[in-house]
């Protein structure tokens, strides 16, 4: 059951992690392409600078995901470094439990804006494109980091071994 | 009280406790939301998305996608050949060259953590080679590395634009010669350490070697020529230069000097967007967390309080750069600038200072926080890249952090060193 587990969390993670750096691939794309347009054709793209933004959402919760998975979001861990390891798995337990709940509330709180983009069919002014899909990402990407943060506290639990690195699969990335 | 005991006695709680800094945002603003602040529940939505609805944030990204190619790809050694075929003949020259090479990668790259992996791996074995002491060796590359938060066009200034609302232009004028003078000033440094401790003189440069490494490096040192002559030659705004710096760093590194292959592509992307989404989930966290901070009408009471006290504006100004340079070797420069950058400006631009000087001011602080004992960032990836003892990774930047906040000082008192490039249009 475990394992079955697992393989469905590495592959909700390869396609997020897929998706997140496909969007970065396009965002970086359309900015050339509005570049070449503008100094070589004299026309620019007029949605660009949205569908950029919007495309920059997209990689920040989608890839999000991985980092919840991995726990390497950034924090200041070296007074927590000095404790004791019991004291240091307390307030790691703490740490996910907490952002569980702070995800959820804020889901609960972005439900009704959502709705309401949804609803008046709200666009983008250049883009003409509908603003529930950005908008929504934030919401869908919290639970789905609060997700695989449950997941990853379960696995905890039940298994003997904590989850292995190969298991969390996520690539190395350099910090500032 | 209970506001401060949220937005100041809350974060500091948590950070201690090891909670990830944009959870910590997070939870404050839910606090101050659902019990301090009067303003409905969906604002939390509304001001995670404008926090990354921000035309001058596409930057980041897209810098971090560079940064990545260029250290994976060979760019920095070629760099580091160039610079030292350029500087022999004189007593130092090494150490001289690795604060130089540190300046040009940390610009191209804009990672100050990638820049002392870099210049660790392919200088510290010649300088330990050349006769420099491992402590002095590690001193200098952990702290050289740090220029990358200051240089322009570096990602520490453009999310200070975005928090204080300065043009992101501006601040990387500001900082090119802020950035000249800490190398200066370092190199400066590294020479009179090199003739007290007898280190043996270098080769002298010759023509033809320096001939065949520019020849080497030339695609390199394009980079710089792409984003600065694009930036300042007011063809391309930041964000468009850092988009066009990917697409010629992917030119260079697979076309050119194929030193990337496909596989490499995705690990590379893949890395790229997680290193993003570490980032930017604390822009987006700090969005609301700033809105109400500012909001709250603490900051407006802090600047009371520091008026009551009837300090003169240096000895705020030196406060505030010992209160940074703390939180910097607590903190790194984007959750710093992110925080802190809401409640100080309105302290020090109370106090006449202006914001692109102080954006300057933050950098300059928060890059020797990165090596600022006991927690720099930049003294932990050096005890990775170099195997040494913390201990002696602390004695060893200690000259560099002393050396550094007296630049700091300077930067900080004379803020023409900061303006004069921007003339009249600030």
């Amino acid at each position: 059951m475990a394992d079955k587990i697992l393989r469905v969390v590495n592959a909700l993670l390869a396609i997020t992690r897929t998706v997140a750096a496909v969007l970065l691939v396009l965002s970086v794309i359309i900015n050339f392409a509005n570049i070449i347009g503008r100094y070589f054709f004299s026309v620019s793209i007029s949605w660009a600078e949205e569908s950029m933004l919007f495309l920059m959402v997209g990689v920040v919760f989608f890839g999000c995901g991985s980092v919840s998975w991995t726990n390497r979001h950034i924090r200041m861990d070296v007074l927590v470094n000095m404790m004791p390891t019991q004291i240091r798995k307390l307030f790691e337990l703490l740490s996910d439990l907490v952002f569980i709940a702070t995800a959820v509330a804020i889901t609960i709180f972005a439900w009704p804006v959502i709705m309401d983009l949804a609803a008046f069919d709200e666009r983008s002014q250049a883009a003409n494109f509908p603003l529930v899909i950005p908008q929504s990402l934030i919401p869908i990407g919290l639970s789905f980091m609060a997700a695989m943060v449950a997941v990853r506290l379960l696995m905890r639990s039940r298994l003997a071994a904590p989850v292995r690195p190969a298991q969390l699969a996520a690539p190395k990335a350099p910090g500032d | 009280m209970t506001g401060y005991l949220v937005y100041f006695g809350l974060p500091v709680v948590l950070l201690s406790i090891g909670f990830p800094v944009f959870l910590i945002l997070l939870v404050t603003s839910l606090v101050a939301v659902i019990f301090l602040a009067d303003v409905p529940m969906e604002t939390i939505q509304t001001y995670m998305f404008g926090s990354l609805d921000n035309f001058p944030l596409l930057a980041v990204p897209f810098f971090v996608l560079a940064g990545e190619f260029m250290a994976q790809g060979g760019i920095a050694r070629r760099v580091i050949a160039w610079v030292m075929s350029m500087i022999g003949g004189v007593r130092g020259s090494l150490a001289v060259t690795t604060v130089a090479a540190s300046e040009l990668f940390g610009a191209m790259s804009h990672t100050a953590v990638g820049t002392v992996i870099a210049m660790g791996r392919m200088i510290y074995p010649s300088l330990r080679d050349n006769g420099y002491n491992d402590r002095f060796a590690v001193g200098l590359v952990a702290s050289s590395g740090a220029i990358a938060v200051v240089i322009p066009p570096s990602i520490a200034m453009i999310l200070y634009s975005m928090s204080a609302q300065q043009s992101a232009v501006f601040l990387f004028t500001a900082g090119i010669l802020p950035s000249l003078l800490i190398g200066v000033v370092d190199a400066a440094y590294v020479m009179g350490y090199a003739r007290f401790k007898g280190v043996p003189l270098a080769a002298r440069a010759n023509w033809v070697n320096i001939w065949i490494t520019t020849k080497e490096a030339s695609w390199s040192i394009g980079t710089l020529v792409v984003i600065f002559g694009g930036i300042y030659g007011g063809i391309f705004t930041p964000t468009e230069a850092a988009g066009v710096a990917v697409v010629y760093s992917v030119f260079v590194t697979m076309c050119i000097y194929r030193e990337v292959g496909f596989a490499d592509l995705w690990r590379i992307l893949t890395s790229a967007a997680f290193l993003n989404s570490q980032i930017l989930i604390i822009v987006t966290s700090a969005g609301i967390y700033s809105w109400l901070l500012t909001t709250s009408g603490i900051p407006q009471q802090i600047v009371h309080a520091m008026n009551a006290m009837q300090l003169r504006p240096w000895e705020m100004l030196l406060m505030i750069n010992v209160g940074l340079l703390l939180a910097g070797s607590f903190l790194e420069p984007a959750p710093a600038i992110l925080i802190l950058t809401p409640l100080l400006l309105p302290i020090v631009v109370a106090e006449g200072v202006n914001p692109i000087h102080f954006g300057i001011i933050m950098a300059v602080n928060l890059s020797i926080g990165m090596y600022t004992p006991p927690f720099g960032l930049n003294l932990f990836t050096s005890q990775a890249v170099f195997n040494s003892p913390i201990g002696r990774i602390y004695a060893g930047v200690l000259p560099f952090v002393a050396i550094n906040f007296a630049t700091l000082m300077v930067i900080t008192y004379v803020p023409s060193i900061s303006m004069v490039l921007l003339g009249s249009r600030h």
